[in-house]
């Protein structure tokens, strides 16, 4: 008996401590984040060019949303992107920091080196990808070229524009590969030792040993790609501005465009909150498949 | 829990000394105060820096605080206008300025320029830069100037000489510059220089801007809207006729390169895409503002000249202009800062910096401005033009939609995909919920 | 790695020379003063100052609040946590140009316009899904047994978080680091929107005034010479601390 109130009172305990642990998050969720939140999801119900007052439109806006051509558009084009982009950056993000994870003399300039793409902010990358991708001088068509193939009009051809996007997206691996470097720093080299002396491959050591350890890192490069591929802008604004003929019309370019050119607020803020749900329903998919899995090796689980 | 305490203890401290730090101690003064925002690069700013030092010490009484605003300024005024904190003068363009105006949030100027009409003597002002800043129903001029952009065409003489043409200026001087010996000359000067199948060398170019493609259609004589704007008028036969004129530059005469050959030949890494510089095209129909990038450049001898015409002379002409908030609670002192930009000292200034046509007749006639160095030897066309120009935003209040969905039209127009006809039609049809 | 000696070689390039085509690699005159023109035609120096000291603050902010909040979501059990995690999650996923205003009218009745306050004090409160995200995943990774046994000798959470926890996520904490460092040091849309006043603007600011206006773009050399001096320090921040990742760090010290 009073191992079980000792049991509640410790429960209670640990939670107090648990609120009290994100208060800082909580006072901020509450006065930074919630407001703007609710305010835009209200705005939504609205007509609203910034100036004069808001008009009530209840769920027009969303009405009208589903028989826009572009909004369908703009999320096709979204849609191929992430899941083009998605896959590539993580597998090339994971093998380079297997690469990166010697401690041989000098990695620290291999990881720099490999981590500089990240750091060059957006226009300066578009500015860049743009030279590369010139249907004639560009570097890419000319590597191509080499290997007898003719490369495409890249950005000034329809079909494609969202691989030449997939393939930038390429360019920004710095942070995956950081994340998974920091992951397998925590792979216990007792397992690797063990088991090479139980003579597993290769190939099994990084099914059953690395991928399984590193699986709460994969989790997260997962569900952070797909927030932030849906949410790609800067490089859609900066290099194709949507065309040619909206074939690189990214969901949050015309979001934007809604707001800040076209002067629909109440509009975008519905765009807004329907690629939420979007994005909201695939992270539940992803953390309710995670039990599945990703393995803890704290084992409190999620 | 007592570590928690001391966590939290310095916790607040650190909060406390980050908002001691970054709090801003304000001494009173009895000065006016206005707030002034505009965008604009290094050099603008700049610029405007002079101008605000220049009238602060003509007008000891008030205080000018600058807000430079280097991105995505629009954006950034309508989140001020919402938190009800814009600036009292701003910086302005005609795109927004419309529905600005008819939301009320801007001061008609009308009282201040009665009460100083010099400003709209044509024989001293360019007056012409006020029409885009003025209400076409009601007449109300609601922001102040400092000068007009007009387009010209600019030639690449070398490569006139070199295949034996008179210059644009030449067909000008004649009454001969039109579309049809534009035509003929832009053929003459497209070739494959080294014989591998490939142009190196075009004509012309074309871009697809308003202001651009827009001037065509008024040289024929055609137009985007109706006199009352209440009608698209894009797809009768005379706007048809300039959009496919426009086209056939690409690919029925093939002087003009497509968007993928322009960045063959490296039109994406020159300022604005401006052909003139690659030393590969040998006309560029563009706003004036470019002449200021074309000092720059020394392999080549270049000039400029007059659109072509067809029915008439046309061409867009825009400038930028000060507007001020009708909320403002200084509008006197707003209006003394608003209008010193057309005065002679920021005039002069603004001559000397080259990006714009000044307002003021004689400064820009005069040679700071019009023979500053590097300048072309036809600069006054510039000027010239002023008085056939006209602007391209139109006073609709779903413009900005409207001129965004002919784009795209033309965008796959200028990619082959479909003929004017087809191009205007479509915009006719796209844009009749938004003409009711 | 060829884009940055594209860089490079612009960034030293006369203006004109810049676009000539094909490329030219080697410039046929290096302007070496570019870098010292780019960097006094604004006072770069104040700029500086000012990234610094907002991104250090906010790493401050961002390694306090992050981790405890992450913590919390990955060690204790309460009730609600997991949907009090998906709104943690949940503030990703709204694009930033939504809330843009409702956020500048808030700051507008904080009086904390065109001050460094809005760039540095959501940082002390969590405002930082992706951190909490990504230490709570590494925290998931330490075993148990330890802090279990600290349990049991009374120790509170906070022990456990501050003597045990912290430590073994040394590669994280780096991490961490490094992305916000990054992130923020490189963002100009927040002090674009909060700054009025140019003594108060960021590096980022800075470059993105480069770009401005429509007037002359004959500075596109100083353009890339200036932003290669504001990645430097972001490369040497990297170099720096990617030095802690070294292989082989032992999690776990129990033998069973």
């Amino acid at each position: 008996m009073s191992s079980k109130r000792k049991v509640s009172r410790l429960y209670l305990k640990e939670e107090r401590e648990a609120y009290l642990f994100l208060l800082p998050w909580m006072l901020g969720f509450i006065f930074f984040t919630s407001g703007p939140m609710i305010a835009s999801l209200i705005l939504s119900l609205f007509e609203w060019n910034g100036l004069t007052s808001p008009i009530w439109t209840g769920v027009n806006n969303y009405i009208n949303i589903f028989h826009d051509p572009l909004f369908w558009q703009s999320l096709k084009v979204t849609s191929l992107y992430s899941f083009g982009s998605i896959p590539i950056r993580i597998l090339f993000g994971l093998l380079i920091a297997i690469l990166m994870n010697q401690a041989i003399k000098g990695i620290g300039i291999f990881r720099t080196i490999y981590y500089l793409p990240s750091v060059v902010s957006g226009v300066a990358v578009a500015v860049l990808w743009r030279w590369l991708l010139n249907p004639d001088f560009g570097l890419i068509n000319i590597l191509l070229s080499k290997i007898g193939l003719q490369g495409p009009a890249w950005l000034y051809d329809e079909k494609w524009v969202i691989p030449a996007f997939i393939l930038m997206s390429l360019w920004s691996f710095g942070s995956i590969m950081i994340v998974f470097l920091a992951s397998l720093q925590g792979v216990p080299t007792e397992l690797y030792e063990a088991a090479k002396v139980d003579g597993a491959n290769p190939w099994n050591i990084f099914w059953k040993i690395t991928i399984p350890l590193i699986s709460p890192a994969l989790l997260f490069n997962l569900i952070n790609s797909i927030i932030g591929s849906f949410q790609v802008f800067t490089a859609g604004y900066i290099m194709t501005n949507g065309g040619p003929a909206n074939a690189s019309l990214f969901y949050v370019l015309y979001l934007y465009r809604n707001a800040f050119v076209y002067f629909q607020l109440g509009y975008s803020s519905a765009l807004a909150y329907i690629l939420f749900l979007i994005i909201l329903g695939l992270t539940i998919l992803m953390l309710k498949s995670s039990s599945a899995w990703v393995y803890y090796q704290g084992g409190i689980g999620r | 829990m007592r570590k928690n305490r001391n966590i939290w203890r310095g916790f607040l401290i650190l909060m406390l000394l980050v908002t001691l730090l970054m709090t801003s101690t304000t001494i009173g003064n009895t000065k006016i105060k206005i707030r002034y925002s505009s965008w604009g690069d290094p050099a603008e700013l700049e610029l405007n820096k002079r101008i605000i030092a220049a009238f602060e010490a003509k007008n000891p009484d008030i205080e000018v605080e600058f807000i430079p605003i280097v991105e995505n300024y629009e954006d950034k005024i309508t989140a001020m206008y919402v938190a009800g904190n814009e600036p009292d003068v701003m910086y302005t363009s005609p795109t927004r300025a419309y529905d600005l105006f008819k939301s009320g949030l801007i001061e008609p100027l009308d009282s201040f320029f009665k009460a100083e009409p010099q400003w709209l003597d044509d024989s001293k002002y360019f007056t012409r830069a006020y029409i885009p800043y003025t209400d076409r129903e009601t007449r109300q001029i609601y922001a102040t100037v400092n000068g007009t952009n007009t387009w010209a065409v600019f030639y690449n003489k070398d490569m006139f000489t070199k295949a034996g043409l008179p210059y644009p200026n030449q067909y000008d001087e004649k009454n001969n510059w039109t579309w049809s010996t534009f035509l003929t000359v832009t053929r003459k000067l497209t070739k494959d220089l080294n014989g591998d199948g490939k142009i190196d060398q075009w004509g012309t170019q074309v871009q697809n801007t308003a202001r651009f493609w827009m001037a065509f259609i008024w040289q024929n004589g055609g137009d985007l809207f109706n006199k009352s704007l209440t009608e698209i008028t894009i797809d009768q036969p005379k706007a048809v006729e300039a959009l496919q004129f426009i086209q056939d530059l690409v690919y029925k005469y093939q002087v003009a390169p497509t968007p993928a050959q322009l960045e063959s030949i490296g039109a994406a890494q020159v300022p604005r895409g401006f052909g003139l510089f690659t030393n590969r095209v040998a006309t560029c129909i563009w706003q004036t503002y470019i002449v200021q990038d074309a000092k720059m450049i020394k392999d080549f001898k270049w000039d400029m000249a007059h659109l072509p015409k067809k029915v008439t002379r046309a061409c867009a002409i825009s400038g930028g202009a000060y507007r001020i908030s009708s909320r403002s609670k200084n509008k006197e002192a707003a209006w003394r800062f608003a209008k010193f930009f057309q005065e002679p000292e920021a005039q002069r200034m603004i001559a000397e910096a080259g990006l714009i046509t000044p307002f003021d007749r004689s400064i820009a006639y005069s040679d700071i401005f019009l023979k500053s160095p590097g300048a072309p030897e036809h600069h006054q066309v510039r000027l010239e033009a002023i008085e056939y120009g006209r602007p391209a935003e139109y006073q609709h209040k779903n413009y900005s939609k409207i001129v965004d969905i002919a784009t795209q039209e033309i965008d796959l127009m200028l990619l082959g995909k479909q003929d004017a006809k087809e191009t205007a039609r479509k915009i006719k049809l796209r844009t009749a919920s938004l003409m009711q | 790695m060829l884009p940055f000696f594209w860089m490079l070689s612009t960034a030293l390039k006369e203006p004109i020379e810049v676009y000539s085509l094909p490329i030219r690699w080697i410039p046929k005159n290096p302007q070496w003063g570019n870098f010292y023109k780019a960097m006094t035609i604004m006072p770069f120096g104040r700029y500086f100052l000012n990234s610094i000291i907002i991104t250090s603050l906010c790493i401050l902010g961002t390694l306090i609040s992050c981790s405890l909040a992450a913590f919390s979501f990955a060690k204790l059990r309460f009730r609600g946590k997991d949907l009090l995690f998906l709104l943690v999650l949940s503030t990703m996923m709204l694009p930033a140009h939504v809330t843009m205003i409702p956020k500048y009218v808030l700051f507008k009745y904080l009086k904390w316009l065109d001050t460094f306050k809005p760039l540095i004090v959501p940082s002390f409160f969590g405002v930082g899904a992706f951190n909490i995200f990504l230490l709570r995943q590494f925290f998931l990774g330490i075993p148990e047994e330890l802090a279990d046994a600290a349990r049991i000798d009374g120790c509170s959470s906070f022990k456990i978080y501050w003597n045990l926890t912290l430590p073994l996520a040394k590669p994280t904490l780096i991490a961490v680091t490094i992305f916000d460092f990054m992130g923020t040091w490189n963002d100009f849309m927040s002090p674009l929107i909060y700054i009025n006043s140019e003594k108060r603007w960021t590096v980022s600011l800075a470059l993105a005034a480069f770009r401005g206006g429509e007037g002359a773009e004959g500075i596109f050399n100083l353009m890339m010479a200036a932003t290669i001096i504001v990645i430097l320090p972001c490369i040497i921040v990297f170099f720096f601390f990617q030095r802690y990742f070294i292989q082989g760090v032992v999690v776990t010290g129990l033998k069973g």
